[in-house]
């Protein structure tokens, strides 16, 4: 305890230093603002960056990098609610309730919702990277292929309860979204599946501008339609800030989706979505009344907003203390710091005390001034949508390109966004969910790839599956939720239990 | 070379051909100066906003130098690289674009064309312009890609002018500590012992990593099986599971561990022996002659790039691998700047799409 009271201090004040918080906030600041901007994210904008950190001393720099990152999580829930954009991937399941919200003029509340579960996850996964770090990370080198096929099983099998209304309209969407992961490079043949010749498709198709174009872009087509007379979009109606019964719902949905953030965040390929979607059918489970969710649930925004910032901050466990990491832009900060000669792995944390608890006392700083940051700003952001329609959508449509184009500045990535709106026009026509849809299209291809890497290292053996004991357990697990799910008869005794 | 000689020679890749008109410059030798990115484009306003505007939103500054040369470089040079931001060669581009933009007095931009396997990038600077505005920074990967690819939109000998190996970096054959195998000999004889019930994990499939372990086991008569990952840091992760055993994999990724004790390090793969690890020995002094496999990043300019260009380009690149920054970078990733001349780099391109080409014919590894 003393030691960690002592190494907490050496980090607060190497963060503290007038150098480290200006950067800090530039971080968090431009993390913000590629948040708000659909499509612009962290990723692009940490690579962008990295030419200007090689001046900065590396601690600096790797803590401005940082605020980048986590920066976005908070900015990517503003638009999701607002207009119904996820700013980041991360924020596509804010927009379900977070967008309701602000259509019953609660915009306010959910924006005050979303930061506040931001820090709080936040500030409990700082605490869980500088408690147990090192033994966090070695969670994940727990995790062979199988117990992957596992985790995505119960994904794809929480993605089910995710969708309200019918059962087998969310199991539709999900396999829809798993056919569109097939396309692309098949990974251990290098051979190509359903690309048509064409170049764009040979890496898949990208999470980022079906996502953009299911939930913006036709959310903008449904809303000329709906207003093509009437006007503008719902106007503020009550107070900004949330109320005490809001508080009440949340709180504790903050705590699970921050602990699931956690465990979610420090896997490979974890990183802030998945978190968040994991977040989200969660609740919606645990929920008394699960018919509130998609009408502007509370929890809906509290729980995978707590999630994606816990995810994201998670994933520095791996890269610090393993020096594996565990995500793209993770990678990117191991790059800065080779940049800098520092050398992540297993030792860093010892020989470079100062780097580590520099960068982690920097994190709850940074969520601080992010949420210093964000609050007065909900009484701007609000007035946004009592924009004139004609005035909004233009400039949603023009973030959106710019932003998907930016992804690999190719034009195709436009292309496969406008067939996305359309398609999710028509989708949300028939009343189908676009968000089961991401997550087969997401989880798609990760259980395709560990599925095959475990039959492949087991010899084609399939009772991997069951032999392991991570995998058998969630497996079992998901059988369960899947029979809860599927059989009405459990269903309707579930129920009057209940009651 | 003109366009219809090109589309005549391969014309199984119709498809993606009007794809790509939409994002190589149209040519034109004469455009004004000033007129940079925008005007080269076919369609000037589809997404020309971003760049700037990213620029802008980031504060990035270019480096705004003016060291006028007679003629080039004219307006801002463009440096693709045919991977995303943030992968091993953007590291070492990203740098570079920088020193060269001072060195040149014109801003040099990174412009990322990630996707099928370094092909989509690579074709753009195929079909550019020879003027020495548009130039390419590749990976390894360049070499091993024709043999593997029946049919490519470009041609990696004739479509290019090489300008300077940049770095090139050996990687480490590691094992998992479990495993009773102390040295490559060892490594030979339980694979020979069991042949095809080692796994080995690469960065993917026809990587560097992955076709190294080919070549591997085709000099030694073994057999193991291939685990691909969907990277280099995974690929680590997965053998430091124990779900794979073996690995080649990069210095930077795997020698942390090594150090920490977490996997057994056998050999470097390089010619001769890392600077960074003097005490390990290659795998062909470990008793594989003749084995030798190094990664490298270098410079391609389109072909017919005028000869004074490439010579300045050159200059100025290996000065800036040379420099202080690039040698920390490159050390920390187990690399050495090279910076060899245009010459020796077109030699050692053919070398290896030879070595290559006879490899994946001799083990039969499946093209796709």
């Amino acid at each position: 305890m003393e030691a960690l009271l002592a190494n907490l201090l050496t980090g607060f004040t190497v963060a503290v230093t007038p150098t480290n918080l200006a950067l800090c906030l530039t971080g968090c600041l431009l993390g913000t603002l590629v948040g708000v901007l659909p499509g612009l994210g962290p990723t692009a904008t940490v690579a962008m960056l990295m030419p200007v950190t090689f001046s900065l001393e590396p601690t600096g720099a790797l803590i401005m990098l940082a605020g980048v990152f986590y920066g976005s999580q908070y900015g990517g829930s503003t638009t999701a609610i607002l207009v119904n954009l996820p700013g980041e991937s991360s924020s596509v399941v804010t927009c379900l309730d977070g967008h309701a919200m602000a259509r019953q003029g609660r915009a306010g509340a959910a924006l005050a919702i979303a930061a506040l579960a931001s820090l709080f996850a936040g500030t409990v996964t700082t605490a869980a990277i500088a408690l147990g770090g090192p033994a966090i990370a070695s969670i994940a080198l727990l995790f062979q292929s199988a117990d992957y096929v596992a985790v995505i099983v119960l994904g794809l099998v929480a993605a089910i309860v995710l969708a309200h209304g019918s059962v087998a309209k969310a199991i539709a969407m999900i396999v829809l979204g798993i056919f569109l992961g097939l396309v692309g490079t098949d990974l251990t043949s290098g051979e190509q599946r359903y690309t048509f010749g064409i170049d764009a498709l040979f890496d898949g198709v990208g999470f980022v501008p079906v996502a953009m174009g299911l939930f913006g872009l036709s959310e903008v087509m449904l809303n000329l339609e709906a207003r093509a007379a009437s006007g503008d979009l719902a106007r503020l109606r009550d107070r900004l800030w949330p109320t005490r019964a809001d508080v009440r719902q949340a709180a504790p949905a903050t705590v699970r989706g921050t602990l699931l953030g956690i465990a979610l965040g420090i896997l490979p390929g974890g990183g802030s979505t998945i978190p968040s979607f994991a977040a989200y059918s969660l609740e919606k489970k645990l929920a008394r009344d699960p018919a509130r969710f998609g009408r502007g649930a509370v929890e809906g925004i509290a729980a995978p907003e707590a999630a994606n910032n816990a995810g994201a901050q998670a994933g520095f466990i791996p890269m610090l203390a393993l020096g594996l990491p565990p995500n793209a832009i993770m990678a990117l900060m191991v790059g800065a710091m080779m940049i800098h000669g520092i050398q992540p792995g297993p030792q860093i944390i010892a020989k470079q005390p100062e780097l580590f608890w520099g960068l982690v006392a920097s994190m709850w700083i940074g969520n601080l001034m992010l949420v210093v940051l964000n609050l007065p700003m909900i009484g701007l952001w609000v007035r946004l949508i009592e924009l004139p329609y004609r005035w909004l959508f233009p400039a949603i449509i023009v973030f959106c390109c710019i932003g998907v184009y930016s992804l690999k500045n190719a034009a195709s990535e436009i292309v496969i966004m406008a067939v996305a709106g359309l398609v999710g026009y028509v989708l949300r026509k028939l009343d189908c969910e676009p968000a089961p849809l991401l997550l087969g299209l997401i989880l798609g291809p990760m259980l395709e790839e560990n599925f095959r890497r475990a039959l492949s290292v087991s010899g084609g053996d399939f009772s991997v599956f069951v032999t392991r004991p991570i995998s058998a357990t969630l497996l079992a697990f998901s059988a369960v939720l899947l029979a809860i799910v599927l059989l009405p008869a459990v269903r309707r005794g579930r129920e009057q239990l209940r009651e | 070379m003109c366009r219809p000689h090109r589309l005549a020679r391969i014309p199984s890749r119709r498809g993606v051909r009007s794809l790509d008109r939409d994002v190589v410059p149209a040519r034109g030798h004469g455009s004004p100066p000033q007129a940079g990115r925008r005007s080269r484009r076919a369609h000037p306003r589809r997404g020309a906003a971003a760049l700037p505007i990213t620029l802008l939103v980031l504060g990035l500054a270019v480096p705004a130098t003016s060291g006028a040369q007679p003629g080039w470089p004219s307006r801002p040079v463009r440096l693709v690289v045919p991977q995303s931001a943030g992968g091993s060669t953007d590291l070492v581009a990203r740098p570079l674009a920088q020193q060269l933009g001072t060195a040149l007095g014109q801003p040099v931009l990174v412009d990322n064309r990630p996707g099928a396997g370094s092909v989509i990038g690579t074709e753009i600077v195929a079909r550019a312009a020879p003027d020495g505005h548009t130039l390419l920074v590749i990976a390894a990967s360049f070499t091993a890609t024709p043999a593997l690819h029946a049919k490519l939109p470009f041609d990696s000998l004739r479509d290019f002018t090489p300008v300077a190996l940049l770095s090139a970096f050996p990687n480490l054959l590691v094992v998992h500590p479990s495993l009773p195998v102390r040295s490559v000999q060892d490594l030979i004889a339980l694979a020979r012992a069991k042949p095809g019930a080692l796994n080995y994990g690469t960065s993917g499939a026809a990587t560097g990593t992955h076709m190294s372990m080919e070549l591997f086991m085709h000099m030694t008569r073994t057999r193991m099986t291939h685990v691909p990952y969907k990277g280099g840091a995974p690929s680590v992760q997965g053998l430091m599971t124990g779900e794979v055993q073996v690995n080649m994999a990069t210095i930077s990724t795997a020698l942390p561990q090594v150090r920490a004790g977490k996997l057994r390090a056998l050999a470097v793969t390089g010619a001769k022996r890392s600077s960074v690890v003097p005490e390990l020995p290659t795998v062909a002094e470990a008793g594989v002659p003749g084995f030798e496999y190094s990664s490298w990043t270098g410079m391609l300019a389109p072909a017919r790039t005028p000869p004074a260009v490439v010579a300045r380009l050159n200059a100025e690149s290996v000065r800036a691998v040379g420099s202080p920054e690039m040698r920390n970078l490159l050390a920390a990733e187990g690399a050495e700047p090279v910076g060899s001349t245009p010459e020796q780099f077109a030699a050692q391109i053919r070398t290896e799409l030879a070595r290559w080409g006879e490899l994946v014919r001799a083990a039969k590894i499946r093209p796709d």
